[in-house]
């Protein structure tokens, strides 16, 4: 029997979410035990903003950009395990998906294209920037780790 | 196209945002950046207050339901973000202008101009209001 974790009443109607954890094991591929209630909120967040980013059009900002590639859309959604302290996700006109986390002083910008990404680290008035970067798993850890000072 | 380096450090731009490009007051990085062009925005030139957001109003309520925007100075702009800003009118809209990387090169590439950007833009106004 499928056992109910968590439901999310505050999004609208046909995006309210119920995770269970047969979900969760497929997702995490680990036990739920090992899993966060804040992981739980911020996936489903992500989750919802993604549907709407699927949905724009083009011309989404009035200022002519393209709509989001479905590639890009699927590479954001591995972001969706890992995230804690996310801040804003939103889509960018060069066809990419920001994510905006935040820690206290500390920022973590990404910014996720088709196959590439870039990112920027903020802590203070140190701003850290890496470009074009091919999308890899272990970098990205990195990162999020370096966010929650686990590095 | 036709272009014009804007120096009067009392000039401003306004950029519209989307709503989830604002949290707490803050604004995302994500409404800074660009693509092939310098980032859009509209002049004041010399116009009221009622006249600026009449213009936004038109111009992006047919794109989505609220209208959000941001201002910026022109002295913010090259001062702090280091960046450049242009009149760069447009065939239906006069008052459009761009905020380029360089004197020469339009396109926004780096982060950190967005970071910046996002650090001196300030809320301008919302429509319909939420208060």
């Amino acid at each position: 029997m499928q056992q109910v974790i968590s439901k999310i009443n505050f999004l609208p109607s046909d995006a309210i979410i119920t995770v269970n954890s047969t979900m969760v094991s497929n997702i995490f591929k680990k036990t739920t035990e090992t899993t966060s209630s804040s992981m739980f909120y911020n996936f489903n967040i992500v989750e919802f903003k993604l549907r709407k980013i699927r949905n724009l059009n083009d011309n989404w900002d009035g200022y002519g950009s393209q709509r989001i590639t479905e590639n890009t859309i699927k590479k954001s959604q591995f972001f969706a395990k890992y995230l804690r302290n996310l801040d804003f996700i939103n889509p960018t006109p060069n066809s990419g998906i920001m994510f905006e986390y935040k820690n206290g002083k500390k920022e973590l910008i990404l910014e996720i294209y088709d196959s590439m990404f870039d990112f920027a680290k903020v802590d203070g008035d140190n701003v850290e920037e890496f470009y074009g970067l091919i999308f890899n798993e272990t970098e990205i850890i990195n990162l999020i780790k370096w966010l929650n000072d686990d590095i | 196209m036709t272009f014009e380096s804007i120096v009067n450090d009392n000039e401003k731009l306004y950029r519209s945002l989307k709503e989830d490009q604002i949290k707490d007051g803050r604004i995302s990085k994500s409404a800074f950046r660009n693509n092939k062009s310098g980032i859009s925005c509209n002049a004041a030139k010399n116009r009221c207050n009622l006249l600026i957001k009449r213009q936004l109003i038109k111009q992006f309520l047919n794109i989505d339901k609220h209208v959000h925007s941001c201002v910026l100075s022109i002295s913010d702009i090259r001062n702090l973000a280091k960046a450049y800003p242009f009149y760069v009118p447009e065939k239906h809209n006069k008052y459009h202008s761009e905020i380029w990387e360089s004197e020469t090169d339009r396109k926004q590439s780096v982060l950190r101009k967005a970071i910046e950007l996002s650090k001196i833009a300030k809320l301008y106004f919302e429509y319909p209001s939420k208060r």
